[in-house]
């Protein structure tokens, strides 16, 4: 299952509950699989609705493959993956894509409402997607650098002292985080729970970005930039050197190392609360 | 000095000494996990015609036996100050590997279930008198800053080698490949265990690495609270993995898609991941303090049994390899702890009788504990689901115990008027 995979699976798994009334459902992460009689999350692989056969829906595609040779009772929701459709498909409801892939074939009774969101964009809306982020991003670098430069120093003192430290602790609790969520929302009673848990950590991970980006700021002090908006131009160039890195092979590894850094040294300093010192082993 | 020192400043005595134990540490353990936990099932079963249950049954007697040798010869190791003598620990292992590969070279020739039964005594006198002369080697081979890194390479490199090679779960195999091992590691031992080589003698005398990272402000004493807690942790890390993994091996359906897989890169992702945990172990022991390490393990062993009975409860087929990768990632964290552990808790003068009970205690005791206990589940018709179920209450109940349990002593310390 990809990383970015994991939003999606539990966006797909609240609105699949949002209405109260589904007690189960079926998620399908690799392999061939074959739709049931429940309803479905595709998160991976390939799974086909057979020909002659009717599943009730709603299916939910975040990633991997749905193929309707039959019919689908309700609605088909497409946030990632691809959707194939052979000549005998049927879908009651809609084909409500919001992302992905889709081929169609022109005899399926298949109605499909696009609203593409994360299709492919082009150069210049890409660029525009980037300003924004990063704008906001500096802009939250800014804010807390002022109202909280104590805290945000610590953490940027313990990724920078503790690189080891905080990517191991990071990458440890990101991994685990995840799978504890993703786990939590098939209990699909505790999909709240794994929502607020998401967004905590995709503030934990935000703050992890601000204090390497203070980190980067704080090298802006021989041109005369300090204290905040040293912080903000330091959020701004790690936003930038972290996009010129998915250009480049395996930058997407090392971005993800650093974003865990950050993630590490938030967490052992307790968001910055308190100073992270080694235990002390003489020899 | 540290290991890194020593590198800069070419201390190869050094460094051939922390090489040296994580050689035959981890070429100890790599022989535990595959050819005594694997293959013996294998000879019982398959070459000597004897039921699982009496095969399980004649493991759980080496756990015992190994427990009860290696406690008499780490007492005896310390009290006749063996445990001080670098040479004298490294003709032990000496003795013990050459008797080692004279026991792995028989083994698949073993026909009867006498010579089974032979052979598993043997086997187990061999182990316990290697591990407390292994553990005792860290006091004079290994800086005590870095035990948790230390611990971390022998567990990779024993876990790595193991999940993926051999792939075949034979008795012929694994005997093969310790033998071929084997022979190259007496040459080596039996020279430096000679007195002839100058680094080794170097090394030698008065251990360099006497006192163990708990032992700074006073000795653990072997009758300790501090000891014993250490020890029940440890068997709870060994028991609730050995109670759930000897289900989950006798799974076709869990173990032929991770484990057992035919498929190699599912292997080397296994050993990939138990590469990471030991590292990140590693990491965690030398920079928080133990309790730390011991939440992860308990919480890690949690989570991934409650994914199995997740699993086995809502789905069908093969799990996804996220659960072996947790699976793997908790056996790596203990077992990690478990080499830094007991050298850290000793001096020289207790190193023998500590790694001993640490070892002997928390993992051979856990071993027979668990493999009766496995067998009694079975005979009494206990299903997979109830039985990951137990595990995983075990695993949480231990998770909890752990906070709970340093609380209380912290209460039970201020209630005296101790240090606030």
């Amino acid at each position: 299952m990809n990383l970015e995979t994991v939003p999606l699976l539990l966006v797909a798994i609240l609105l699949l509950t949002a209405g109260g009334d589904v007690t189960r459902a079926d998620v399908t992460f690799d392999g061939a699989n074959e739709a049931d009689t429940d309803p479905l999350v595709v998160a991976g692989g390939t799974t086909t609705v057979p020909a002659n056969t009717t599943t009730p829906g709603p299916v939910y595609v975040v990633n991997g493959t749905l193929d309707v040779q039959g019919r689908v009772g309700g609605d088909v929701v497409q946030l990632g993956g691809r959707v194939l459709a052979g000549p005998e498909a049927r879908v009651d409801g809609t084909v409500d894509a919001l992302a992905g892939t889709r081929r169609i074939d022109p005899d399926a009774a298949v109605p499909v409402t696009s609203v593409e969101v994360t299709a492919d964009l082009s150069p210049v809306a890409r660029a525009i997607l980037f300003v924004v982020q990063t704008g906001v991003l500096a802009l939250a670098g800014y804010l807390v650098a002022r109202r909280w430069p104590t805290p945000l120093t610590t953490v940027a003192r313990a990724a920078r002292r503790h690189p080891v430290v905080s990517l191991t602790a990071g990458t440890l609790v990101s991994v685990s985080a995840i799978a504890l969520l993703v786990f939590m929302a098939f209990t699909l009673v505790l999909v709240p729970v794994s929502v607020l848990g998401l967004v905590a950590g995709v503030l934990v991970a935000g703050y992890g970005v601000l204090a390497l980006g203070h980190l980067l700021g704080t090298r802006l002090d021989r041109f005369g930039v300090e204290g905040p908006p040293a912080t903000a131009l330091g959020v701004v160039g790690v936003s930038v050197l972290a996009e010129l890195l998915s250009f480049v092979p395996l930058g997407g590894t090392v971005v993800l190392l650093a974003a865990s850094v950050g993630i590490g040294a938030v967490l052992v300093t307790y968001l910055g609360f308190r100073e992270f010192e080694p235990v002390s082993i003489p020899e | 000095m540290t290991t890194l020192d020593a590198l800069r400043e070419r201390d190869w005595a050094t460094l051939l000494g922390v090489g040296l134990f994580v050689a035959l540490a981890a070429g100890g353990y790599y022989y535990n996990v595959t050819f005594v936990q694997l293959g013996l099932i294998d000879l019982g079963v398959r070459v000597v015609g004897m039921s699982r249950g009496a095969v399980s049954v004649a493991m759980a007697g080496l756990a015992l036996a190994t427990l009860a040798v290696a406690i008499v010869t780490g007492v005896a190791m310390d009290r006749r100050g063996v445990s001080r003598d670098l040479y004298a620990k490294l003709r032990i292992l000496l003795g013990v590997t050459v008797l080692q590969t004279a026991l792995t070279a028989v083994a698949p020739f073993v026909a009867s279930e006498l010579a089974f039964y032979a052979w598993v005594a043997c086997c187990s006198v061999t182990i316990g008198v290697g591990v407390p002369a292994t553990f005792g080697l860290a006091v004079d081979l290994v800086p005590v800053p870095d035990r948790g890194y230390v611990a971390a390479l022998v567990t990779a490199g024993a876990f790595f080698v193991a999940a993926v090679y051999p792939l075949e779960w034979t008795i012929g195999s694994f005997s093969r490949v310790m033998v071929a091992a084997f022979v190259p590691a007496l040459l080596v031992l039996g020279v430096l265990a000679s007195g002839r080589v100058p680094l080794i003698d170097e090394l030698a005398g008065e251990p360099r690495h006497a006192v163990g990272r708990f032992c700074r402000s006073e000795p653990v004493r072997t009758w300790s609270l501090a000891f014993w807690a250490l020890v029940v942790l440890m068997f709870g890390a060994y028991f609730v993995d050995s109670l759930g993994f000897l289900r989950i091996v006798e799974t076709e359906s869990l173990v032929l898609s991770s484990w057992g897989s035919p498929d190699l890169g599912i292997h080397v992702f296994i050993g990939v991941v138990h590469v990471l945990g030991a590292f990140a172990a590693g990491v965690l022991y030398a920079n928080f303090s133990r309790r730390a390490l011991f939440l992860w393990v308990f919480g890690l062993f949690a989570f991934t049994h409650l994914l199995y009975t997740f699993f086995v409860r809502t789905a069908e087929g093969a799990p996804p390899l996220l659960m072996p990768g947790f699976y793997a990632l908790a056996v790596s964290f203990y077992t990690t702890l478990n080499f830094a552990l007991w050298p850290d808790v000793s001096t020289p003068e207790t190193v023998g009788t500590h790694a001993a009970l640490g070892v002997g205690v928390a993992g051979w005791l856990a071993t027979f504990l668990s493999t009766s206990l496995a067998l009694y589940f079975e005979e009494s018709g206990v299903g997979l689901l109830s039985h990951l179920n137990l595990v995983n209450a075990l695993a949480l109940l231990l998770f909890a115990g752990v906070p709970v349990a340093v609380y209380l002593h912290r209460v039970a310390r201020y209630a005296r008027g101790g240090p606030t």
